[in-house]
Parts: C-alpha cells; sequence; structure tokens
C-alpha cells in the first residue's frame, strides 16, 4: 500500500461542476416559500416576485397602468434571479462544505502504524484505518496512536503529554495502570504489542458534513443579532413602501404598482441576507484547512472574542520531554571529561533525552569517535534506568538517574563529592531533571535535563497583543523555570505550580467577569481546564482525554495557529458587518435612482441627478443592480475580507471607506452603466 | 449673521456652562446605591425626601428589577391620569372656575391628559378658554411635573444601568427629578422670569377700562411659574394659547435668549452625567460635540433661510425682505429661528409660527422629530441618543470582527431587539397615522400646493405626537374626536413603548459584566467614533423618512418655482 506523507494533502479533489449543478437544483428546490420563511428579507422578495406574477398577467390590477405585460414580465424575472442567485450563494457554500468534507479521505496527522496481523506478519497501515480489537507494534521512538492495552512486551513511555509529568513510566503487560497505553504517548526505549481499545471513529469527518448540511441550526449569537437587525430594517422599509403608496395616491401622483414594488425590494438589505450564511460556511473551511477540527461555528466567533488565552506549558509551549541543557562537573573533574564521558555513556542509549545529551556534548566539544573505541554497551532499560559502556580499558562509564547511579556507585565502594545533592537540588528547583554521570566508582558530575520550547512558536505569541488577547501559561513547574519559558514564547503571564481545580478556578473567575477565555493544552491534566474555558484547544499529538474535552482540535500540534483561528473568528464578522454596512449605504443611491421615477411631480426633476434614460429604466437598471451584486459579492463573502492586527481605530476607518463609501458610490456608476445598456433597448 | 454667531456663542458658552454644573449635580445624586460619604446638599435634599419616602412607604435603598422600574413608573403615570381625568371632567363642579365654563368632551380629555403625561403637550385645546382656573394652573403644572420626572427617570434608569451596573429605584429617581432638579430650578427660573417682567399672580385677569371707556379683561396667572416647568420641564405647553410668543410670556430678547437656554439645559446636563458616570469626560464631549454640531448647523440654515425671505415676493417688490410672517419683531429673524429650531428638538413651545417658515426649516423639524436623538424631549432624548450609540457601537464592533460592546458590556440578542423596537415605534405610528389619515379625512383641495400642504401639516402632527414634542404646524381643524383621539393613541404608544423598550434595554445591560479595555478595544471617545455615530443617527432617519420629507416640504419648495 502506498503511503504519502503530505501531511496537507486532504483535499484530493472536488467535483466543482457537480458542485454548481447541486447548487443550483437546491436554488429552485428552495424557492418554495415556506423555505423562504427562514430569511424574513428574501421571503418578502418572493412575496413581491409573486404580486409582480399577477402583474404581469394584468397589468392593471390595481387601478391603470401605462406599463406593458412585458415590462412587468422584465421585472418579474429579475426579482426572480434576485431570489434565485441569492439561493444560490447560499447553496454553493454548503455544497462547497460539503464536497469537501466528502473528499477528505485521509484524515490530517494521520501517522503510519505497523498492524499486526493473525498470522504475525506486519502490515502498514495509517492510524486512521485502525479497528478495536487490532494488535499493533510500537518500537521506540513511536508515537502510540491509539488508546489501547499492553499484550506483550515491556517499555518505558513518555506519558508527560497526558500528566504533565516529564519522567517516563514503566508499560508491561497483565497489571491494571500500567498495562494501558493512551494515544499521543511516545514509547522511549523497547518495544510493544498494544491491542487497540477505541475505535478512532469518523466523528469529526461526521461533524463537518453534519454542520454543511444543517448550517440553519447553527446561528451564531452576533448573526442572530444582525438578523433581528435586518428584519427590524425589512419591516420599517416595507412600511415605507406601503405608505408611499397611500401618500401619492392621495396627492394625485400616478405611481406604478410595480415601481413601488420595485423601490421595495432594492430598499430591503438582500446583499447581506443572501450572504450571511456563506460567509459562515466559509469560515468554517478556512479554518479546517488550517488543518484545524471545529466542533460549531459559534466557536469561531467566539474565538473572535477572545480576550484571555491560557497555555499549557508540557507539550504546549514545549516538548514535553527533555532535553539535555547543561553540564554541572563535580570536585576537581573538568567539564570536558565529564561531556566525554556523558557522550560515550550515553551513545548506546537511543531515547531522545540519551540523542540530546550526545548533542549537548557535541556542543562541549566532546565528541569521541566512537569507532577508536572498544567495550561493551549497556543500553538504557526501563528496569537499570542507566545506560554506558564498560570500555577495553577498564574503565566503567555510567549515565542516568540519580538514585540508580548513587547506589551503583555505592555499591561500588563510590566516592561521592559533598556538594552532590545540593547540586541535585538546585536543578530540580530549577525545574531541570538531574542524571549523574558516573566514572569508574566517582560521580563526576551533573547533566541537567529540560524541557524545551518549541522552536517555532518562540516570540510568536506576541502578536496576540495587538489582537487584545492576554495571554496566561499554566504549567506545574515552579515560578522560575516558569517565567524564562514564558518570556521567551512571547507569554505574557504565567501561573507556576498550577493544579488542574485551581486553573477551573481561574478561567471560572474571569469568565464571570465576562471575558471569552480560550484554553490550549495536550494532556489528560488539561482536560477540565479544556472543557471549562470558551475555546479548548487541543493538539492532535494530545491524549483523547484533551481532545474530547476540547471544542477545537489542531491536527498540526502547533499552538500558535490559535492566532489565525482568532483572526478568522473575526474576519467572519468583520466581513458580515461590511457587508450591511455595504447593503445599508447603497440604499441612498438607490432612493435616487428610484425616487425621481415615482415622483412625478413638476418640480421635483431636480430629485433626477443620475439623469437615467426613463423612468422605466431607472427601475430596471436599480434592479439589475440590486440582482448582480449578490453574485458580484459571493467572492468577497467567501474569501473574507482582510483582517490584520492593527489598531481597531485603522481597521475600522479603512472598512468604512471601502465598504461605507463604496456603497454609497458603487451603486451610482453601476446603475448609470446599467441604464446606459439597458436604455438602449426600452 | 453677525448677530446669529453672537447669539450662537452666547448661548453654547452660557449653556455649556450651567449644563455643566447640572449634570455634575445628576451624576453625584442620582447615584444608586447613595454616596458612601454625602455632601452637604445631598444630606439637605435627604432630609426633605425622608418623610416623602416615609409617607409613601417606598424604601430608597431597594433596587427593583427593570419590568418593576417600568411598571411603577407606568402604573403611577396613570394613576395620575385617573384622577387628573376626573377633574378635567367635572371642572365646571370643582372650584376656582375662573370665567370658564366648558364641558370638556371626552376624547379632548383624553387628549390633553395622554399629551401632558407623555411630556408632549401638544395642544388641541385653548387653555384660557376651555380650562378653569383649577385645571390651567393646578392639573396642568402637576401633570407637567410628574411627567417631566418620569422623563428624567427614564432617561436616567438605561444610562445608570449601562455605566453604573445598577437599575436603582424607579420612585427615588422620579422623586429626586422634582426635589432636587425640577423644583429647585424652576423656582430660581421663575424669579428670573418675574425679574424680566413676566406676570405672577393668583389674580386670573386684569379688567380695567381703556381710555375710550371700553371695559377690556386682560388674562394674566402664574405664567412666570408655568413658564419655568413648561421650558425646563421640556413639556411646551403654556397657560396661554399664543405660548412663548405672548408679551406675558415671552416679554423680551433677553427673555427670549434665556428661554432658549433653559429649554436646553437639562438634555444637555444629562449627557455630561453621562461622562461623569463612566468616568470618561472626553465621551460625553464627543456626543456633545455632535449633538452641538446637528444643532448649531440648523440654527444656522434656519436662520439663513429665513433672512432670504420669500424670494417671489422680493422680486416682486423689487426689494429684499426676510421672512417675518409670523414672528414677533421684538425676537428678530434670529431670535425667532434659533427658537424654532431649538424646540422642533426638545420641546413644544413656540415663539413664532412654525406655519409661516421656510419648507426648509419645517423639513428641519420633521427630521429632527423623526430622529429625535438631537437633545430630544426631557430624558428621552438621551434614551434615544443611547440607543444611537449602542448601533454605532454594534455596527463598529461587526467592522471590527469583535462581538459589539457599549462601553464595555456586550451587545447581544436581546439588546440589538428592544433597540430595533425603540427605532420602529415612531415610523410604525407616524407613517401609519398618515396614511390612515389622508384615506379616512382627505383633503379635497384643488389647489395642488393646498394639497400638498394638508399633507405636510398631518405628517408633522403625527410626527410631533410621536416624538413627545407637542409642536405643530397650525392650520389643521384638529379639535375634534378623530384627531383628539387617534394623536392621544399615538402619544401614548409612542411614549411607553419607547420607555418600555428603554427601561427593558438597560435592565438587560445593567447585570452585564464590563469587559477590561484592551488594545483590541475601539475607543468610543474618539472624533472616529463622533463621525460615525452621526452617520448612523442621521442615515437611520434618511432611510425611512427620506421620501416622505421630500414629498411634503421639499416638494413644496420645489413646486413653487
Amino acid at each position: 500500500m502506498a503511503i504519502k506523507k503530505d501531511k496537507n494533502k486532504y483535499t484530493l479533489s472536488i467535483n466543482y461542476a457537480h458542485v454548481v449543478q447541486s447548487a443550483l437544483i437546491d436554488s429552485i428546490k428552495y424557492l418554495n416559500p415556506l423555505m423562504m420563511l427562514r430569511n424574513p428579507t428574501m421571503f418578502i422578495v418572493e412575496i413581491c416576485f409573486f404580486l409582480m406574477i399577477t402583474l404581469t398577467i394584468n397589468p392593471s390590477l390595481f387601478g391603470p397602468s401605462l406599463l406593458s405585460k412585458q415590462n412587468n414580465l422584465f421585472i418579474t424575472i429579475i426579482l426572480l434571479l434576485t431570489i434565485l442567485f441569492s439561493n444560490f450563494a447560499e447553496m454553493i457554500a454548503k455544497h462547497l462544505a460539503r464536497a469537501q468534507a466528502e473528499s477528505l479521505t485521509i484524515i490530517h496527522g494521520d501517522i503510519e502504524v505497523k498492524r499486526v496481523l493473525p498470522n504475525e506478519t506486519i502490515e502498514y497501515v495509517f492510524s486512521s484505518q485502525l479497528e478495536k480489537g487490532d494488535i499493533i507494534r510500537v518500537k521506540e521512538g513511536d508515537l502510540i496512536p491509539v488508546d489501547g492495552e499492553v499484550v506483550k512486551g515491556i517499555a518505558s513511555v513518555d506519558e508527560s503529554a497526558i500528566t504533565g509529568e516529564s519522567s517516563p513510566v514503566l508499560k508491561e503487560p497483565g497489571t491494571d495502570i500500567s498495562s494501558s497505553v493512551t494515544s499521543g504517548t511516545r514509547v522511549l526505549t523497547d518495544w510493544l504489542l498494544v491491542k487497540v481499545t477505541s475505535e478512532i471513529g469518523q466523528t469529526y469527518l461526521d461533524q463537518m458534513v453534519n454542520i454543511a448540511e444543517d448550517a440553519e441550526r447553527h446561528k451564531t449569537p452576533n448573526e442572530i443579532s444582525l438578523n433581528a437587525l435586518l428584519t427590524a430594517t425589512t419591516l420599517s422599509f416595507l412600511l415605507v413602501a406601503v405608505s408611499l403608496a397611500v401618500i401619492l395616491n392621495y396627492l394625485y401622483v400616478k405611481v406604478e404598482i410595480s415601481f413601488l414594488i420595485a423601490l421595495l425590494v432594492c430598499l430591503l438589505p438582500t446583499t447581506i441576507s443572501s450572504l450571511i450564511t456563506p460567509i459562515r460556511i466559509s469560515g468554517l473551511d478556512r479554518v479546517n484547512k488550517l488543518n484545524v477540527l471545529v466542533m460549531s461555528e459559534k466557536l469561531l466567533e467566539n474565538a473572535g472574542d477572545m480576550d484571555l488565552l491560557f497555555l499549557d506549558k508540557t507539550g504546549t509551549i514545549t516538548f514535553g520531554n527533555r532535553m539535555a541543557s547543561e553540564i554541572v562537573p563535580f570536585g576537581t573533574n573538568s567539564i570536558l571529561d565529564v561531556a566525554k564521558t556523558a557522550y560515550l555513556a550515553s551513545y548506546f542509549d537511543q531515547t531522545p533525552e540519551g540523542k540530546s545529551i550526545l548533542s549537548l556534548a557535541r556542543r562541549y566539544g566532546a565528541e569521541v569517535d566512537i569507532s577508536q573505541t572498544n567495550g561493551t554497551p549497556h543500553d538504557f532499560t526501563a528496569h537499570t534506568r542507566m545506560s554506558g559502556i564498560d570500555l577495553s580499558n577498564g574503565d566503567i562509564l555510567r549515565k542516568g538517574a540519580c538514585d540508580s547511579i548513587k547506589k551503583f556507585a555505592l555499591s561500588r565502594g563510590g566516592k561521592v563529592w559533598p556538594n552532590t545533592d545540593q547540586v541535585i537540588e538546585n536543578v530540580a528547583i530549577q525545574g531541570g531533571t538531574p542524571l549523574l554521570i558516573l566514572k569508574n566508582n566517582e560521580i563526576i558530575g551533573l547533566i541537567s535535563l529540560k524541557d524545551m520550547i518549541k522552536i517555532t512558536i518562540k516570540d510568536k505569541f506576541k502578536e496576540t497583543n495587538l489582537l487584545g488577547i492576554k495571554t496566561i501559561m499554566c504549567t506545574g513547574d515552579n515560578a522560575l523555570t516558569a517565567k524564562v519559558i514564558a518570556k521567551e514564547a512571547g507569554i505574557d503571564e504565567c501561573m507556576a505550580q498550577a493544579k488542574p481545580e485551581e486553573k477551573i478556578h481561574l478561567i471560572r473567575d474571569y469568565q464571570s467577569k465576562g471575558m471569552t477565555v480560550g484554553m490550549i493544552g495536550d494532556g489528560t491534566n488539561d482536560a477540565p481546564a479544556l472543557a471549562q474555558a470558551n475555546i479548548g484547544l487541543s493538539m492532535n499529538a494530545g491524549t483523547v482525554a484533551a481532545k474530547e474535552a476540547s471544542n477545537m482540535i489542531d491536527l498540526d500540534s502547533d499552538p500558535t495557529k490559535i492566532i489565525e483561528i482568532i483572526k478568522i473568528g473575526r474576519q467572519l464578522l468583520a466581513t458580515k458587518g461590511a457587508l450591511t454596512t455595504f447593503s445599508i449605504t447603497n440604499d441612498i443611491s438607490k432612493y435616487f435612482a428610484i425616487l425621481p421615477s415615482l415622483f412625478t411631480i413638476s418640480g421635483l426633476e431636480v430629485l433626477n441627478i443620475m439623469h437615467l434614460h426613463s423612468e422605466l429604466s431607472a427601475i430596471i437598471s436599480a434592479l439589475i443592480f440590486n440582482t448582480i451584486i449578490i453574485p458580484l459579492m459571493i467572492p468577497i463573502a467567501l474569501r473574507g475580507i482582510q483582517v490584520r492586527a492593527v489598531e481597531p481605530h485603522k481597521m475600522l476607518q479603512h472598512n468604512l471607506l471601502l465598504f461605507g463609501v463604496g456603497g454609497l458610490v458603487i451603486p451610482f456608476i453601476g446603475i448609470k452603466i446599467i441604464d446606459l445598456l439597458v436604455g438602449r433597448f426600452i | 449673521m453677525f448677530e446669529l454667531i453672537i447669539f450662537i456663542t452666547l448661548l453654547l458658552s452660557i449653556l455649556i456652562a450651567l449644563s455643566y454644573l447640572l449634570g455634575k449635580f445628576i451624576a453625584t445624586h442620582f447615584t444608586f446605591p447613595d454616596n458612601a460619604t454625602k455632601t452637604k446638599l445631598e444630606v439637605f435634599f435627604d432630609k426633605i425626601e425622608q418623610p416623602i419616602y416615609r409617607f409613601c412607604g417606598v424604601d430608597p435603598k431597594k433596587e427593583v428589577s427593570a419590568k418593576e422600574y417600568f411598571f411603577s413608573l407606568f402604573w403611577s403615570n396613570i394613576f395620575l391620569v385617573i384622577v387628573c381625568f376626573f377633574a378635567l371632567y367635572f371642572q365646571n363642579i370643582l372650584p376656582y372656575k375662573g370665567n370658564v365654563r366648558w364641558q370638556l368632551d371626552i376624547p379632548l380629555i383624553l387628549h390633553i391628559l395622554s399629551s401632558l403625561i407623555t411630556n408632549t403637550c401638544q395642544t388641541h385645546h385653548i387653555p384660557e378658554q376651555h380650562l378653569t382656573h383649577l385645571s390651567n394652573y393646578f392639573i396642568m403644572p402637576l401633570l407637567m411635573f410628574y411627567s417631566s420626572a418620569s422623563g428624567i427617570a427614564t432617561g436616567i434608569m438605561p444610562m445608570r444601568s449601562i455605566t453604573l451596573g445598577k437599575i436603582g429605584n424607579p420612585y427615588t429617581d422620579v422623586i429626586k427629578a422634582m426635589t432636587r432638579i425640577l423644583f429647585p430650578i424652576c423656582f430660581l427660573v421663575a424669579l428670573i422670569f418675574v425679574a424680566l417682567g413676566m406676570p405672577n399672580t393668583f389674580n386670573p385677569s386684569v379688567t380695567y377700562h381703556t381710555l375710550e371707556n371700553i371695559k377690556q379683561t386682560i388674562i394674566t396667572g402664574p405664567i412666570a411659574a408655568f413658564e419655568a416647568i413648561k421650558l425646563i420641564g421640556e413639556n411646551g405647553q403654556s397657560c396661554l394659547n399664543a405660548n412663548s410668543a405672548h408679551p406675558f410670556e415671552n416679554p423680551s430678547y433677553l427673555s427670549n435668549f434665556l428661554e432658549v437656554v433653559f429649554i436646553l439645559i437639562v438634555p444637555l446636563a444629562l449627557i455630561i452625567t453621562l461622562g461623569f458616570w463612566l468616568k470618561n469626560h472626553k465621551q460625553s464631549i464627543v456626543i456633545l460635540s455632535v449633538l452641538l454640531f446637528v444643532l448649531i448647523f440648523e440654527f444656522t440654515l434656519t436662520t439663513i433661510v429665513e433672512l432670504k425671505g420669500n424670494h417671489r415676493i422680493n422680486n416682486f417688490l423689487g426689494m429684499h425682505y426676510s421672512n417675518w410672517v409670523g414672528k414677533e419683531t421684538r425676537f428678530g429673524i434670529v431670535g425667532s429661528s434659533v427658537f424654532e429650531a431649538a424646540i422642533s428638538n426638545v420641546s413644544g413651545s413656540a415663539n413664532s409660527s412654525l406655519e409661516s417658515f421656510h419648507p426648509i426649516a419645517i423639513a428641519l423639524a420633521l427630521f429632527n422629530l423623526s430622529n429625535q436623538s438631537i437633545f430630544g424631549v426631557q430624558g428621552f432624548g438621551l434614551v434615544f441618543t443611547i440607543n444611537f450609540i449602542l448601533y454605532t457601537s454594534f455596527f463598529i464592533g461587526l467592522m471590527l470582527g469583535k462581538t459589539p460592546e457599549i462601553f464595555g458590556k456586550r451587545i447581544k440578542k436581546n439588546e440589538v431587539i428592544l433597540s430595533s423596537v425603540l427605532l420602529l415605534l415612531n415610523p410604525l405610528l407616524v407613517l401609519f397615522g398618515v396614511a390612515l389619515t389622508l384615506i379616512l379625512y382627505p383633503d379635497h383641495s384643488t389647489n395642488f400646493y393646498d394639497h400638498i400642504h394638508y399633507y405636510t401639516r398631518v405628517f408633522y402632527e403625527f410626527a410631533s405626537g410621536a416624538a413627545s414634542n407637542g409642536s405643530g404646524l397650525e392650520g389643521l381643524v384638529d379639535n375634534n374626536t378623530y384627531w383628539n383621539l387617534s394623536l392621544a393613541f399615538v402619544m401614548f404608544v409612542a411614549r411607553y413603548g419607547a420607555m418600555a423598550s428603554m427601561i427593558m434595554l438597560g435592565g438587560s445591560l445593567a447585570r452585564k459584566p464590563v469587559l477590561p479595555t484592551t488594545s483590541a478595544t475601539f475607543k468610543t471617545d474618539t472624533i472616529l467614533f463622533g463621525f460615525v455615530f452621526l452617520f448612523m443617527s442621521i442615515i437611520s432617519t434618511i432611510l425611512t423618512y427620506f421620501p416622505f420629507i421630500i414629498l411634503s416640504p421639499v416638494s413644496e419648495l420645489l413646486i413653487q418655482k
């Protein structure tokens, strides 16, 4: 089976022709007035459309009319197109989202695993293809992809992602606690056969398809507010049109009902009403492209509102496993000697820690050509908790956990320098894990292991300041270490020695002050906080408990993506706001285009500032403009307007100029151009 | 023009100085619960109010829910209306009648009561002819004080809810509005007016023999006192039909100037209070600047068109005359124009005949009545201003991509619906009322100008009723059953609908936590906010009323040519 390791490969292919075709069919299906009721504005347009049909059949239905059947038919067709375009905008977004969800055959972050078949042969498959009951083999360095039970083997496993504890845990079959493994943990030494106990479902996929199918129930709070406002606007324009009919009639001004209908349709906020749903769906799509799974659209809007962001340290900001960071010699030993010993003693240690010791030693210039060295290597095992080499010249070199090495040294009647315990304690206080280095029977030095910050997120969180978000890092470490790491990542504050219940308490506290709180974590110990926070983003490399508690999952395990998610959340709302402003400022220009055709009172010709060809062509041009602006705005709706981390002042100015002033000017130009074209035929 | 500049400069400097003091006063005296350390003045007023609370059985420290707040205000208003209804209906039986023996019919009583309790004071009746002294000098001021105090409470409650997060107590608000704002200021104002020569007596009339030995009766009364509450309370109804054009009510240029100051002082002060409560004076400066900008623009435009006069008459005479029709010479064009532009925003008094003003001036007045937020009627102007701030914040929030917030409180569906109700109420009542009237009682004049003008009058009448303003384009024969009942209904629904929606909105925002300001928070105390606020306020009125204003005064102007 060919396996492509392209992480971003998830959209196999979308049949665009099919998407457009089904969107078209659905737009016609949704002409059903009962279905139109979901959008009051378009429902009124549809009623106008039915009125126009009757006027097409009998133009003098509401009194004598100068308009021919053809004129009315033309207006009727434009109204039909307005409704169809509006439906199409919604349907194309829905169908695109659905097509993308369906074409999602490989889940992001899928890893290659070795499945052990009943006949003991090994088959390479994707983790998403595993089923409950399958047995997989994991060896040192592998990520355990699923929750399962150890059936064979013994190994030390790094569970820092779940527990936040950096020390490895021993896993063996046949015991209650130590025989179960959790997804997201990593095997450090040896190997295991694991039986899959949980179903890896297509749940996220189902979720996505579901969202695309059933967009109506997913309205976000701000969308509900905006809809309330648009409904109020629709009502007031309806009132305007009806009273205008009565007043014009009273003034003996011959008023064409078709023209009044046209005025009403042009004034109604059709553009934004048609595009609200596409904007929402497009946002979800953009987040999915970021390789983030989101449980609902409301979360995106919530993310845009975020005031505070809690971050878990271990596994989120740091790698979650320890790296050698410092070598401390004891007594009269030189640092180079210690480094050389450490290098040799760790050479056969295949755990990440062992490898990190080698690279640290190299930095101290202590690289030893191993081919020149003869000896008996001792691998690191979970039992001995040390590794080393017995050199052919009789030197015994060891490196390992403090108590093991101490015991080993004392058993050989060894020598321990007096300040050893104090140095060990100091390292531990600063958040490091001390390893001792033994040469023969003397403990010559110490290596400090530390959890290192992910290089990709260095300084990245500084951008959250511009977005107005305070970041707080939570860690079980002591304050000193926490501060250092927080500073490196560009995080504002840190909360050291935080217990899970304290985290929840703090989050609740902020929430009661009305703040929207985000939490990023990956371990089981973060799960309660992830569940409590408004936005819980978990890392795909994290544990199942964390993923279940969270409402967003980052498949690439990159916590800085939260910044992009926040921006998308804001972009969605900003796009809605911009198009609403556009829709409303349009009305001013449309008044100037249409009113001269309605107010045929001598003296009021001065109103006709646009000098349109004729009354009828003015009406038809305004209607055509009103209609074609919907499909023209679909790309803006789907792409979203630009959101940058700039001062809100500048962003507002920019958007007001673009969509406010633009909304005022564009219809003047658009209607005039359409009139020049249409005027020839009418 | 020079006169206008001096007039406006003086007006603004006196107005801002006085309203700053009053605004600060309101901010300290209307906090809820009371300040921990009280000033001497607060202690003094507390001592006066304690017996009133005890008598009414009100616990001034009890905070109520928004619903209770509204219904307390509403039912106390209704109670007063019922009492006054009987007083007016039986005015011929009750004592202190003066020379009047007029049996008021029920529709007219309903109109008078609705008009007074809603602080509209639209007058379909002629006070000195239809009302006995008891009705005119006691019942009317009672209603005027109470409606004005209710208005102040309605304005203060949402403002306090949004800024301080406290709903407060309706009884203390109304009583404080009386004892701390209306009574003391009206007392001082009445003294000033007496000094300026207004009569203030319970002697209803002076009868004397002229040189030709004709017996003549001049109606007097407690005019200076009446005038004070008429202006400070934004009521606009006077005990004399001629209102501020009457020499007793407005004897001189100086009194006219002071009347403009007194009409505007409380609405201005309330906006300054907003700054105190927000602890952000820049915010009230921004809002005040926008509102004053519109007001001064209107002052100027009205004066210019009035100074220009009627070009047809001027062409015919070959000379230039300003438009003096319907104006008092002692106020001049400027004094009349500024007064008119001010009252179409806030109150319903008149010192000249609006009917004779230039169509542009009438169009501006109609805009003001439809907008209602440019200072507006007592308390309610503030309510509409807050509503437009909410709308502006809503749009700005959307444009910035964050859930909109008003002064740090998040605006959700509930608030948007309530404020939409407030914005829809006016067009619903006005446009529906105008359409219905034109169907039921069309004007059959053959002269197209008269025909249009009748529509303008009907439009103005409903707009003024729905805006609780009370000014009118005279010429409608409006003391009949249809007009009395329809406008009584419009005024009542407009007032209490707005009151209910705004108090509920305040209640809904009161409990919301205030979000901390971050670098992503849009600052609302900036010029940009002022611009957007101005734009939103104008566009939301224009979008609904543009065709109607074009059809009435503007077309009157255009078809003249």
